[in-house]
């Protein structure tokens, strides 16, 4: 599907090992604008070292990433954060006493001042900005005012993924099992969430054990065996027997 | 408010339900306090010992302004009595000496900020917890206090010290404490950077998830030696005020402030683990126990059971934070 002048993100060959263990051995794939691409697989078949690379937080042993077309080396998740790749942490990595408002600009707080000398946090324009964020993402909170603590998990993500937007800089949101660990009417929350993502133009690499999930939200499904690509399926062409059979291998 | 297809637009629906439960418990505690010793000492409500209350409470309560942020961070400062000596020791020394007053106030300002910074490069940079770094500094700067004196200055005691620093710890404009007004500010500069400022954000924020701060880029480390600092400085303030009150100084000044001071904060609804935090109710904790105190004094009861109705009150404010909190789910930890 995505041409490779056109991709937001190409990996070529990439490899990593641990201690001579080969948790990815030779990765190729790439990732269109607007594409949500989701990494399956068994444990162990390299789906999270994969997305790691990408993200910053291993450094590879071979292989080349390209960002936009220009060859990237993000050696750090500030370096991935600059071209532009956001990685929602399965922890969300939220402040629990803050409000979603808070937590949407924590760091970035805009000041206003006071008789034009005071400066004080300007919650106002935060309470706007961050509403305006959630209602791009399609995203109802009962309050802004409350800690986050209070909120149920897909408000939570929501928040997280709020966030992302606030900096305009993201191209690429990646997600590790964001629907793990949410009732079912809040795993439907985050696709949606992650549908609206896409609209908005934003790439998401998602990594999830449930097909299903997978299945309804993703345009392709790269499915990882033994560090490996075992397959690439277009969503017009996956069902839940194809990808199985990917994952597990040919032994049949 | 789980699912969320009924609720309202974000942004609009920021109104929460009042409800008497907001109020600080505290409140209605002091309230009790003052009729019941309105009733038992008709000396209690006469304004001079009102005034007396607020000069009594007005060091305890510069510093606990300071504990509020180092507690919301999810630290401690045990060394706040320690400190408090020994820049009394050298706020009184030096004028005792001759130097300016308001150059000493300064000097012992400086001072506490140094030893504050001093606490916080020891928690950030060594990763010794709060607990132990203050305990340690506890320790060291009181046995520091009595090295000064005696090394140092050669006298134990000072005393008889010049009319402008007296002046701040036993003067007054009008009827109220000068100490009273000093403290007043103070409760405001604090308020104010706590609730409206990044300082203030990030501390409770701090407290509630270190790890998510870090990696939205606010400067863990820095912060935290500046609440420390802020503290410090706090103590700095408090032991030119308390000089000033004493006319003079000796080693043993500040001696178990500590306990007293953590104890207001928490009594007040500060967490002890961080996260959540409230100047309003700091300054009524250490109403509760200036109160508690003075009207022990006023019905001529034994010292000692002042010290048992603190404690107690203490453990039962806890015990109805903890309830609170856990009803309205916000008492989980991750």
């Amino acid at each position: 599907m995505s041409d490779d002048a056109t991709a937001l993100l190409r990996v070529e060959g990439l490899r990593k090992s641990f201690g001579g263990v080969h948790a990815v051995d030779g990765v190729d794939f790439s990732i269109a604008r607007g594409e949500v691409v989701a990494v399956v697989g068994d444990n162990g078949a390299g789906k999270s070292t994969v997305v790691k690379m990408i993200a910053g937080a291993y450094t590879r042993d071979e292989g080349r990433i390209f960002w936009e077309g220009r060859p990237v080396e993000p050696q750090s998740p500030e370096d991935a954060k600059d071209l532009g790749i956001e990685t929602m942490y399965q922890d969300l990595a939220l402040v629990p006493d803050l409000d979603p408002a808070g937590n949407i600009f924590l760091g970035k707080e805009p000041v206003r001042r006071l008789f034009g000398v005071v400066p004080v946090l300007d919650r106002a324009e935060m309470r706007r900005r961050s509403a305006e964020l959630l209602e791009r993402v399609r995203i109802r909170l009962p309050s802004l005012q409350v800690p986050v603590r209070q909120l149920s998990g897909g408000q939570r993500q929501a928040t997280a993924i709020a966030r992302f937007l606030l900096s305009d800089r993201a191209k690429l949101i990646i997600m590790d099992e964001p629907t793990a660990a949410l009732g079912v009417q809040e795993q439907r929350k985050v696709l949606d969430l992650i549908e609206q993502l896409k609209q908005q133009g934003i790439s998401v690499l998602v990594i999830s054990h449930n097909l299903e999930h997978v299945l309804s939200v993703a345009d392709r499904i790269i499915v990882l065996r033994g560090g490996r690509v075992a397959g690439v399926v277009p969503r017009a062409a996956a069902d839940r027997q194809t990808i199985v059979a990917l994952i597990v291998g040919g032994t049949a | 408010m789980r699912a969320g297809e009924t609720l309202p637009a974000p942004g609009r629906a920021t109104a929460r339900t009042w409800s008497i439960g907001d109020i600080n418990p505290l409140l209605f505690i002091i309230i009790g306090l003052y009729i019941v010793l309105a009733l038992a000492s008709d000396r209690f409500l006469a304004v001079t010992n009102q005034m007396n209350i607020t000069r009594q409470v007005s060091v305890y309560l510069i510093i606990a302004l300071g504990q509020t942020f180092v507690i919301s961070s999810r630290g401690i400062d045990l060394s706040v009595g320690s400190t408090l000596g020994l820049c009394a020791a050298v706020v009184a020394t030096q004028i005792s000496d001759g130097l300016n007053v308001w150059l000493a106030i300064g000097l012992g300002i400086a001072l506490g900020s140094l030893i504050g910074v001093g606490n916080g490069l020891i928690i950030t940079k060594l990763q010794i917890s709060p607990l132990i770094a203050t305990l340690g500094t506890l320790v060291a700067l009181r046995g520091a206090t009595h090295l000064y004196y005696t090394h140092l200055y050669a006298h134990e005691v000072v005393s008889r010290l010049p009319r402008d620093i007296v002046y701040l710890g036993q003067g007054f404009v009008g009827p109220v404490p000068v100490p009273a007004i000093i403290a007043a500010a103070m409760c405001v500069l604090a308020w104010y950077l706590f609730h409206y400022t990044r300082f203030g954000s990030y501390t409770t924020s701090i407290g509630s998830n270190e790890a998510a701060c870090a990696l939205a880029g606010v400067h863990v480390d820095r912060q935290k030696i500046l609440i420390y600092a802020f503290q410090g400085a706090c103590c700095g303030l408090a032991a030119a005020i308390l000089v000033g009150r004493l006319n003079g100084a000796s080693p043993d000044v500040g001696t178990g402030y500590e306990l007293h001071i953590i104890a207001a904060v928490v009594l007040g609804g500060t967490a002890l683990f961080g996260g959540i935090g409230t100047m309003w109710g700091t300054v009524l904790g250490i109403l509760t126990i200036g109160v508690i105190e003075n009207g022990m004094v006023l019905i001529g009861a034994d010292f000692h059971l002042q010290r048992v109705l603190i404690g107690i009150l203490l453990i039962v404010a806890v015990a109805y934070q903890g309830w609170r909190r856990r009803r309205q789910g916000t008492a989980e930890r991750t």
